[in-house]
């Protein structure tokens, strides 16, 4: 009510009011009511969509846990494996007319890491190595390939690097050898036919894929032409040295 | 290179260590030294906490 007539109304006692004036206390009264009814109305739906968020959250869980476990039933019926450890499988890497390091297919490592790239693959990512023919028209499908035993590698002619390598992310395995995400070179037997370069050392590493002319004349030991092993006997050592640093 | 034959996937995920290092760092939140070797049920006192 209006604060005038409430202080009129103690002074003089209850006045009764003109028609509009009631009119109008109808209306106001009215809405006031309407309101508290909308307000009420408000908090059980505020109450009720923080249940629904408690019954999502909870579901949620409950999705994850059963797509984890359909998961490791797929993973399962694959025989998909898991390791802390990267797999070591080998290589053999030739120089081309640049002096620079190529793999078999051409591609040039500068760097003793490689990551594998595919053009069929989807964007914005995609599980490489493919394993569902996706790229199956080359080779085996994509990946950084190498092969489980040195003994299986076609070493070709010097100038050669023979190489082990440290392979990690997805890893397929192959009867005779693996296609891998990642590559990392670890270890080296590189040589020229005049001096040979056998390291672990992952700086010169570096430099043997950088610069492997410079690094076998720098770092290289001379091999007497009597001396030159077969490429059985570099693989034996390398195979050798391997089981040694690891 | 000749590979042969598909046979399955290996996933390679190396342990990040720090998360070993942040598993450690709670467990020194969590099980604060002297705690551990207290009895089940037993209650906690004020001076139980060594950090205190």
């Amino acid at each position: 009510m209006n604060e005038d007539l409430r202080l009129l109304e103690l002074r003089y006692g209850p006045h009764e009011g003109g028609p509009e004036l009631e009119r109008l206390k109808v209306r106001v009264n009215r809405s006031q009511y309407r309101r508290e009814v909308i307000d009420e109305q408000i908090g059980e739906l505020i109450e009720e969509r923080r249940k629904l968020k408690a019954e999502e959250d909870r579901v949620h869980q409950l999705l994850e846990l059963v797509a984890t476990e359909e998961a490791d039933r797929i993973r399962s019926r694959h025989s998909e494996g898991w390791s802390p450890e990267p797999v070591t499988g080998y290589r053999v890497w030739h120089l081309d007319d640049d002096g620079r390091v190529v793999g078999a297919t051409g591609q040039i490592w500068s760097y003793p890491v490689m990551e594998a790239a595919c053009e069929q693959a989807r964007r914005p990512y995609d599980d490489l190595p493919h394993t569902d023919r996706m790229c199956s028209s080359f080779g085996y499908g994509c990946g950084v390939y190498a092969s489980k035993s040195a003994a299986h590698l076609d070493p070709g002619r010097a100038p050669r690097i023979l190489g082990v390598v440290h392979l990690a992310g997805k890893v397929v395995e192959h009867e005779s050898g693996y296609r891998a995400a990642r590559a990392r070179v670890v270890a080296v037997l590189a040589e020229d036919g005049v001096s040979r370069l056998i390291t672990s050392d992952p700086d010169l590493i570096e430099v043997v894929f950088e610069q492997p002319a410079a690094a076998l004349a720098t770092h290289g030991e001379l091999t007497a032409s009597d001396r030159r092993e077969s490429y059985w006997v570099i693989l034996n050592e390398l195979e050798r040295r391997v089981k040694v640093w690891t | 290179m000749d590979i042969g034959k598909q046979q399955r996937v290996i996933m390679v995920e190396p342990i990040d260590l720090t998360i070993d290092e942040e598993l450690e760092a709670l467990a020194r939140d969590v099980i604060r030294p002297g705690e551990a070797r207290r009895p089940a049920g037993a209650e906690e006192s004020a001076s139980s906490d060594p950090l205190e």
